[in-house]
């Protein structure tokens, strides 16, 4: 082909006309959202007629009930120390799992396949469903809830661990093998460190989830604060909710301010040389 | 046509003495290569090996099987390098080079083929056989390939993995002593051992390509391959990379095989040149006496 050969010019047009199939979609998609809209049981008046019994409520969570300080602190306490274990705990499981389920690092396809199942499952229970089985089989206490948060924890962190593992340059990783390094060796000094940013960001990132999610698996008697706010919530002791709810605020807030500063010291390429 | 054709002519003699192994008039240009040309290796039945013989391939072919149909990148591939030689393979963008490369290595498992390293076949062993085996071969790429997020010296150690040094040479933290010490020495070969504790990332391109060779010179290789190590780099950098790997080898003694597009490189630092094209070898002989122009044709359009 000569340079001088007349080239077709060809402007993209400013818009594309949808074709029918999606056009037709979208307005299956915007007729189910507006029947979604009717069931979802949305009443202006209903809740118009609910705002003076929120006034009464809020008028008696102040102030705050200061009565049952001691034993509310220990509760938090036991809280955060479910969420911690919890999610320490699951962060160590998941990490072997994520590598099962790294497809660069996988032994075999079908351990590889099983394991993202295995780790999809995990995580489609919720883990107020995991709270109520462990609840029936190791008994009411934080021991239940600890193993719901470990559970919870490996469904988020053996994903996106293998997902940080699996986004990671495979130029260091050919580089070892083909010194002849061991698998065992490759992760460790090429896959491990190249994937240390998005690793910490989904252990802190589960930590605070960790951490939420202990609250509510009181309610069913997985320990913790909840059980104390469902009972002040049944008792109409709204001033001890509000307690209640001003420490887990505090304490949500003190991890994720500890979890924001662990990120940048460990994301900004400035952590001591190995 | 015309174009090769305008540029052959000072050189049609050249060209011809080279065009030994494919082309239109190879019968020709065979005997008149085997009389002007005789140490040229060829491989019409065995590859020749013996005891100098530092690597062999032969017959060595890759295709990828697509849904399209099937691609072939690599097409009968043969050639034997002796220990302490120091050659280029060169080629077009597509012609085969890195891939040969890589499949000599089984980092890219070839289709068919034979390789033999220093007279061992690579191509049964597996496992711990196959490791040992690669750790002969020290491999540069064309990007550093170090992990940046570790120090220098952890990245050197690394080298040292296949001679069995466990866990230990992950990071110089926790190195035994004379590891570290071999490291730096590594580091002191290619001129880096003030900045072995500095993070890799915090190096320039070109002295993290010199990192990436320091670590190959920590497995204790007998060769070492080179894919595109300059290609990187800016030109000066390339120049002193290409002058650091061909000073390594004269003083080491080590077998050098580069991949490069750069033939200024290819020709200066080569004593010998294998060019690919279209995944097939197409010349393979001493460097001495060609110029870039002897060599345009192997960067014109094929199967057209």
């Amino acid at each position: 082909m000569s340079l001088n050969e007349t080239l077709t010019r060809a402007m993209p047009q400013r818009w594309q006309a949808p074709g029918l199939v999606p056009s037709l979609l979208f307005c299956v998609f915007i007729a189910f959202f507006a029947w979604s809209l009717s069931r979802a049981g949305i009443s202006i008046p209903d809740l118009i007629a609910g705002i003076p019994a929120m006034g009464t409520i809020a008028s008696e969570m102040v102030p705050p009930a200061t009565d049952r300080l001691l034993p509310m602190m220990n509760s938090v306490l036991t809280t955060f120390q479910m969420a911690l274990v919890g999610a320490g705990i699951g962060i160590v499981l998941s990490f072997p799992i994520a590598i099962l389920a790294t497809r660069t690092l996988s032994p075999h396809p079908i351990v590889y396949s099983a394991t993202r199942a295995f780790v999809s499952f995990v995580r489609t229970v919720p883990d107020l469903a995991w709270a109520l089985f462990f609840v029936a089989s190791v008994g009411l206490g934080p021991f239940a809830g600890t193993l719901a948060l470990i559970m919870d924890t490996i469904g988020f962190c053996g994903r996106f661990f293998a997902e940080s593992m699996e986004e990671v340059d495979p130029g260091p990783s050919e580089a070892l093998a083909a010194m002849g390094a061991k698998r065992a060796d490759i992760i460790a000094c090429a896959v491990v460190p190249a994937a240390t940013p998005g690793l910490t960001n989904a252990s802190l990132y589960s930590l605070e989830k960790a951490v939420r999610s202990s609250v509510v698996l009181g309610l069913v008697g997985a320990g913790g604060i909840g059980a104390e706010l469902a009972v002040s919530m049944e008792m109409f002791r709204y001033d001890q909710a509000a307690t209640i709810v001003l420490m887990i605020f505090v304490l949500v807030l003190g991890v994720e301010r500890f979890s924001a500063y662990a990120r940048s010291k460990f994301l900004d390429g400035a952590r001591p040389k190995l | 046509m015309l174009l090769r054709d305008i540029l052959n002519m000072p050189t049609s003699s050249a060209i011809d003495r080279i065009r030994v192994i494919d082309g239109p008039n190879a019968v020709d240009l065979e005997r008149e290569g085997a009389q002007s040309a005789p140490s040229l290796p060829r491989f019409t039945d065995a590859p020749g090996i013996n005891s100098k013989t530092a690597l062999a391939v032969k017959g060595l072919g890759k295709t990828y099987t697509t849904q399209n149909g099937t691609n072939t990148v690599l097409r009968d591939v043969s050639f034997a390098i002796n220990a302490g030689d120091s050659v280029a393979i060169v080629g077009a963008n597509g012609s085969g080079k890195s891939t040969s490369l890589r499949c000599a290595m089984r980092l890219i498992e070839p289709t068919t083929g034979e390789i033999f390293l220093e007279g061992r076949p690579l191509m049964g062993l597996s496992g711990l056989a196959l490791r040992k085996a690669r750790s002969k071969v020290g491999f540069v790429f064309q990007k550093h390939n170090l992990s940046t997020r570790l120090s220098v010296l952890s990245n050197v150690l690394h080298g040292g993995f296949a001679r069995g040094c466990g866990i230990r040479n992950w990071t110089h933290s926790i190195a035994p002593k004379e590891e570290r010490d071999r490291a730096l020495d590594c580091l002191d070969q290619v001129g880096l051992a003030d900045l072995a504790g500095r993070r890799a990332d915090q190096l320039s391109g070109g002295q993290s390509q010199r990192v990436a060779i320091a670590r190959a010179l920590m497995q204790g290789p007998s060769l070492i391959f080179a894919d595109e190590p300059a290609a990187s780099l800016d030109p000066k950098a390339g120049e002193d990379m290409m002058a650091l790997f061909s000073d390594l080898c004269r003083r080491t003694g080590l077998t050098l095989i580069v991949v490069s597009h750069n033939l200024e490189h290819a020709l200066a630092y080569a004593d010998r040149l294998i060019g690919l094209q279209a995944g097939s070898v197409v010349l393979d002989r001493k460097s001495t006496g060609l110029t870039r122009e002897d060599l345009a044709w192997l960067y014109e359009e094929t199967g057209a």
